[in-house]
């Protein structure tokens, strides 16, 4: 049986006469020339390559590597940066797009790859972004996690955040917002508050501020910055992990890219109980008090950015089967806040900071028209 | 020269720190397959792929790490001689 190009990959247009092939769902790609796709084309159609080789590019990178809002497309932009083109010949060209999966011999096995990973070392299955992230930062670039995280989102010494997107949409918003919604009366606790950056910035605003989150790394870098918020380590998540904290003692609490843990695990295994997580939400809130929830966009958030700088595009490949993304989809959110007695009050989509257009123009207009966070303001019923 | 018996023993010793594997033969812990029965996790994955590279002077690379022979004792070890011998 001849190898067929799986309907999942695109081929978009390169400079200088040359075609990029892209597999939308396992984001890899391959650029070859007029002659190459040719080739491909006579392989599928089962016939004899009319040209025996053939330059390939490789244009593959993981964008994430630099970031949770890096460029998710995995394709280096830039044609000059591509490395220099290997000659291949046709059996060579077929071998490296079966290994990306630009072509494939048995579309049922293909199919079955997509899913969640056994462990870390699972290469049968292609996994999901926590998996494959891991597999990025644990086995090739063999850094730690956490320590990861602090650094793609911060400054050294958490001094500031990074210009990249946390900081033209998330960070930028999250500044006007608070002084909005705070008072010098008002008490809040940040749930999952990490190293507590945001936890300081409702402090500035609030009267009384706890941060509290499960990780004591991070709880204890949060202390070392010296401001003016409390910190607890918290087993959050866990049964009875707010029980430290009073029942009616918070006018606000906040949650920021934490709450998509409660769907799709970090890492395998059981995902905490959100039910529970609410119930507690709910309890330590005043009457009338609000739950803030800024969470990674249940649509947008990882999709690729296709398409000319400043005219993207998107191509969805999952909504509501995941087994790349790892965040709700919208209903399953929703549903989870009013099953737990909250009503929506407000909510909104985040957008960049005109500034940003300067910094990264093809980052800021995919944000400006497609949200990378969005925020829900919810009351105890 | 590494010996084949001291990967073997050394990887084992680490993999039964904490409880022994559930198999009775030796010949069946060789062969038994650690990373798909869920027997350690991610975690316990990359100590252990740090402590046989220190110990044995090699580097894995993510093909090694991701290869059937890398799930098992016996696999392993072989590519834990193939690299030393590089
Ligand atoms: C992506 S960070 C976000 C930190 C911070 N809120 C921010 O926006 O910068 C996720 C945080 O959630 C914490 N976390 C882990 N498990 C959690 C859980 N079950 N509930 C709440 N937070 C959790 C982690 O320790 C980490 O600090």
């Amino acid at each position: 049986m001849s190898p067929s190009l799986p309907g999942d990959v695109v081929v978009l247009p390169a400079p200088g006469r040359r075609w990029l092939l892209y597999n939308v769902f396992t984001r890899t790609s391959l650029a070859v020339d007029g002659a190459g796709l040719a080739v491909l084309a006579d392989l599928a159609a089962g016939g004899e390559p009319a040209a025996r080789t053939c330059p390939t590019w490789e244009t593959g990178v993981f964008g994430n590597a630099d970031g949770l809002l890096a460029d998710p497309t995995r394709i280096i932009r830039d044609a000059r940066q591509w490395p220099p083109a290997v000659e291949a010949t046709a059996e060579r060209l077929a071998g490296r797009c079966r290994e990306l999966f630009l072509l494939v011999d048995d579309p049922g096995a293909y199919r079955a790859r997509f899913g969640p990973k056994k462990n870390l070392l699972d290469a049968t299955k292609t996994g999901n972004f926590h998996q494959q992230l891991g597999v990025e930062l644990l086995l090739k670039r063999r850094v730690n996690p956490e320590q990861w995280w602090v650094r793609q989102k911060f400054e050294d010494g958490l001094s500031g955040i990074r210009d990249n997107l946390y900081r033209a949409v998330q960070h930028s918003f999250l500044t006007g917002y608070f002084p909005k919604r705070l008072t010098p009366a008002s008490s809040v606790v940040d749930v999952g508050c990490g190293v507590g950056y945001y936890t300081e910035l409702i402090a500035a605003s609030a009267g009384s501020t706890l941060g509290v989150d499960p990780n004591a790394e991070y709880i204890a870098a949060a202390r070392r910055r010296g401001g003016k918020a409390r910190y607890e380590v918290l087993p959050v998540g866990r049964p009875g992990g707010l029980d430290p904290i009073p029942s009616a003692s918070a006018d606000f609490v906040f949650m920021s890219d934490a709450l998509l843990f409660y769907f799709v695990p970090p890492v395998p295994g059981p995902v905490p109980d959100i039910d529970l997580l609410f119930r507690e939400v709910r309890r330590i809130l005043k009457p009338g008090g609000v739950f803030i929830s800024v969470e990674p966009h249940y649509i947008f958030w990882l999709a690729p950015w296709l398409g000319d700088q400043d005219r993207p595009f998107t191509v969805l490949t999952e909504y509501r089967r995941k087994d790349f993304g790892v965040t709700a989809f919208m209903s399953r959110l929703v549903q989870a806040f009013c099953r737990n007695g909250f009503q929506v009050s407000w909510m909104e989509e985040l957008w960049p900071d005109p500034a940003f257009r300067e910094v990264d123009p093809r980052a800021f207009h995919f944000a400006d028209n497609f949200p990378v966070w969005q925020l829900f303001e919810l009351r105890s019923a | 020269m590494i010996s084949e018996e001291a990967v073997r023993k050394k990887i084992l010793s680490y993999l039964e720190a904490e409880r022994p594997l559930p198999c009775a033969a030796e010949e069946e812990k060789l062969s038994f397959e650690f990373l798909d029965s869920n027997f350690v996790d991610s975690i316990k994955i990359v100590e252990l792929v740090t402590r046989l590279e220190e110990d044995f002077g090699v580097r894995f690379e993510p093909e090694d790490m991701q290869s059937v022979d890398f799930r098992t004792v016996k696999g392993m070890t072989g590519i834990i001689l193939r690299l030393a011998s590089r």
